[in-house]
């Protein structure tokens, strides 16, 4: 099946807008993409007349153009007649919001749009779901445009079972500074899977990774998964829940999900190199430092601190979280110590962690951070800033940035998340570098980059 | 590939749901998984005789159709080094109900993983292992992997047991060699993929590790309500 029309579609039919009800699901999305996306806007309604001045038509049969997506916001009996007629008008694919199937203990009727859909290849998302969001060409979400928090546009997939989970995710995504190419809600996944969202994706050249929150896998999908994550060349992250006897319970109630047994999952997940994130912050951590870099690393980590207590945090962190720390050998330490300026060369720790102290400057943390790119000892970079040392400047962030690009070692950076420091926070974030708002969620993007074996 | 030997062995297991001893360790033996030296007798003399030969101390284990845990039923005695201790452990496990004969096998001293398989819901055929003897028994170390399973997985799998630290260090001491193991945790998953329409799970409890040996001690399998 061809999902391209899903995801880049460039018109769109609303099935379901109401003549009378404004704030209408099915209104919500229409006027928003009517208003604000770069594609052809329908709506339809059995009843006919117009909203925003636009007709209505009565069905999507009466659609004089082409139409690639439907989206279908009608009451769930309703819904497979409804998608016949959009496989009559050949439309190329549809996102069914409606809610009242599997989850509701309604199998039947999920069952009989997954046969409608199956016969006539047609490729669907949902039932009770969101669908997808992918600005500037489309957005299915029915919230309102003013009620979102929008991240900025970027190279990240995230695909989730939960609506709501994914538009939290979203919020994180822009106060992290993480850009999504598209974010996909897929509810009760009746015909469209992970999987099948993995191989499209695999092969999306505006997407770099994929992140997915995962309720549960059906009888043998955990393993297609697995099998389509083995073929992709780009990191995949996953969110299981529905890990704890009561999280089984409350994912039947959702999206009636059997969870499955946690630990092969887990297991299977760490055997093939997919990189399994413990909570909603690590997910957009893991996202955050794989979107930067993508590559396995071993996990021999430099760090380059400005306070020597910072140092020993993440030291600590590194080996709780199976990084090393490994010490330099004396000519390293020498040429390390003889790069630094005058006034710290005497007082600088050059073993590791690299002990700048507060009195140094922006050029000691780069000359710092060259050096440890360009020696073996180590294959990963974190660097402790607390820019309110005197020395530091808010340009530091774009300036090792260009360290990153010219020398290609993994470079993570912990800034304090604060309003006043943020200018050095997107210095680092438009040049690349992932920016952790603690040291341990900067070691944490380190032991996502050891378990990312899928590159 | 199942050849005929090996569904025969698996039809046996067809009225009970279950391969159990010594049919299930046949199985592996077909399948290219060392087992230790064992004789199947109800007769005292003849396995007083295979004791003799193969040198003390053996186990002795009941088979019978009603024992699928035979070391909670009091079917398996362990450390036996005398003819007169081997006939009394064999006239104790005559009483046990059900009892449809004796294995005599020999001693294996080593160290003990377990290993097992189950279809996944999910994931289909997986594979697991885990620290063996009394303490895994208290806190669970197992790690599962999706067979088929490659060297490198297995090895993976290996570095995750916690116990691994011990498995290491036997490696130092006692020159076990991890190889043989790891090339027979891979046969046992290509036993599994050929098991699929079969099993629902096989316990392989113990493994057994010794320098160059690797010993499948107990195995029983138990079968898919469908094949039966």
């Amino acid at each position: 099946m061809d999902l391209a029309k899903l995801f880049k579609p460039e018109s769109l039919a609303v099935i379901g807008v109401s003549l009378t009800n404004e704030s209408h699901p099915a209104n919500v999305v229409y006027n928003k993409n009517y208003l604000h996306h770069h594609l052809r806007v329908y709506g339809v309604n059995s009843r006919g007349g117009s909203i925003r001045g636009e007709r209505v038509y009565r069905k999507i049969g009466d659609i004089p153009q082409a139409v690639d997506l439907a989206l279908i916001a009608v009451k769930a009996e309703l819904v497979p007649s409804v998608m016949i007629e959009c496989i009559e008008a050949d439309v190329k694919g549809a996102v069914v919001v409606s809610a009242g199937f599997a989850e509701t203990g309604a199998d039947k009727l999920q069952d009989e749009l997954v046969v409608i859909a199956r016969e006539a290849q047609f490729p669907f998302i949902g039932p009770n779901c969101l669908g997808v969001f992918a600005p500037p060409r489309i957005d299915t979400f029915f919230i309102p445009r003013e009620r979102m928090v929008k991240p900025d546009n970027g190279r990240v997939a995230m695909v989730s079972q939960s609506g709501g989970v994914l538009t939290d995710q979203m919020v994180k995504c822009a106060a992290e500074g993480v850009g999504l190419s598209v974010a996909v809600s897929i509810g009760n996944k009746a015909l469209i899977k992970e999987a099948d969202i993995l191989r499209y994706f695999a092969e999306d050249p505006d997407t770099d990774l994929i992140t997915f929150y995962v309720e549960g896998f059906g009888r043998n999908e955990g393993r297609d998964f697995v099998l389509a994550a083995a073929e992709c060349r780009k990191p995949v992250i996953v969110l299981k829940t529905g890990k704890t006897q009561g999280g089984v319970r409350a994912a039947i109630n959702h999206t009636a999900c059997v969870a499955g047994d946690y630990q092969v999952f887990s297991d299977v997940m760490a055997q093939k190199g997919i990189v399994e994130a413990t909570d909603e912050f690590e997910m957009v951590s893991f996202a955050e430092a794989l979107s930067c870099y993508p590559k396995n690393i071993e996990g021999r980590v430099g760090i380059i601190t400005s306070s020597g207590g910072h140092g020993v945090l993440c030291a600590d962190a590194c080996f709780s979280h199976g990084l090393t720390v490994p010490a330099f050998e004396e000519p390293l330490q020498k040429e390390l110590r003889e790069a630094l300026s005058p006034i710290i060369r005497d007082i600088a720790s050059c073993s590791n962690p690299v002990d700048l102290t507060g009195s140094s400057t922006d050029d000691d943390f780069i000359k710092a951070a060259t050096c440890l790119s360009r020696n073996p000892a180590v294959d990963c970079i974190i660097v402790l800033m607390l820019p309110y040392i005197p020395g530091v400047t808010m340009d530091l962030g774009a300036r090792l940035g260009l360290v990153y690009q010219q020398e290609g070692k993994p470079l993570i950076a912990y800034v304090p998340h604060v309003e006043k420091y943020r200018m050095l926070v997107e210095g680092f974030n438009f040049n690349n570098m992932p920016v952790a708002h603690s040291v341990e969620d900067a070691v944490h993007m380190a032991e996502a980059m050891k378990r990312n074996r899928l590159c | 590939m199942l050849t005929k030997e090996m569904l025969t062995i698996l039809s046996t297991g067809k009225d009970t749901g279950w391969v159990a001893e010594p049919e299930a360790k046949r199985l592996f033996a077909l399948a290219g998984l060392e087992i230790p030296r064992f004789v199947c007798t109800d007769r005292t003399e003849e396995a007083v005789k295979f004791a003799r030969e193969i040198g003390y101390p053996v186990v002795v284990k009941v088979v019978s159709p009603g024992v699928v845990h035979d070391s909670e039923s009091g079917g398996v005695v362990k450390g036996i080094s005398t003819n007169e201790a081997l006939v009394a452990s064999l006239d104790g496990i005559r009483q046990i109900s059900g009892f449809a004969g004796a294995i005599i096998e020999e001693t294996i001293e080593g160290i003990e993983l377990i290993a097992g398989a189950k279809m996944d819901e999910q994931f289909g055929p997986t594979v697991l292992i885990g620290t063996g003897g009394t303490g895994a028994k208290i806190c669970r170390d197992v790690t599962f992997g999706m067979a088929p399973l490659t060297e490198v997985d297995v090895e993976w799998m290996l570095n995750r047991l916690k116990g691994f630290v011990f498995l290491n260090g036997f490696r130092i001491a006692e020159s076990f060699n991890i190889k043989p193991l790891i090339t027979s945790v891979v046969r046992f998953s290509d036993l599994v993929m050929d098991l699929v329409d079969v099993m629902e799970t096989i316990d392989v409890n113990l493994v057994v590790c010794s320098g160059n040996r690797c010993v499948i001690e107990n195995a029983r399998i138990r079968l898919n309500p469908e094949y039966c």
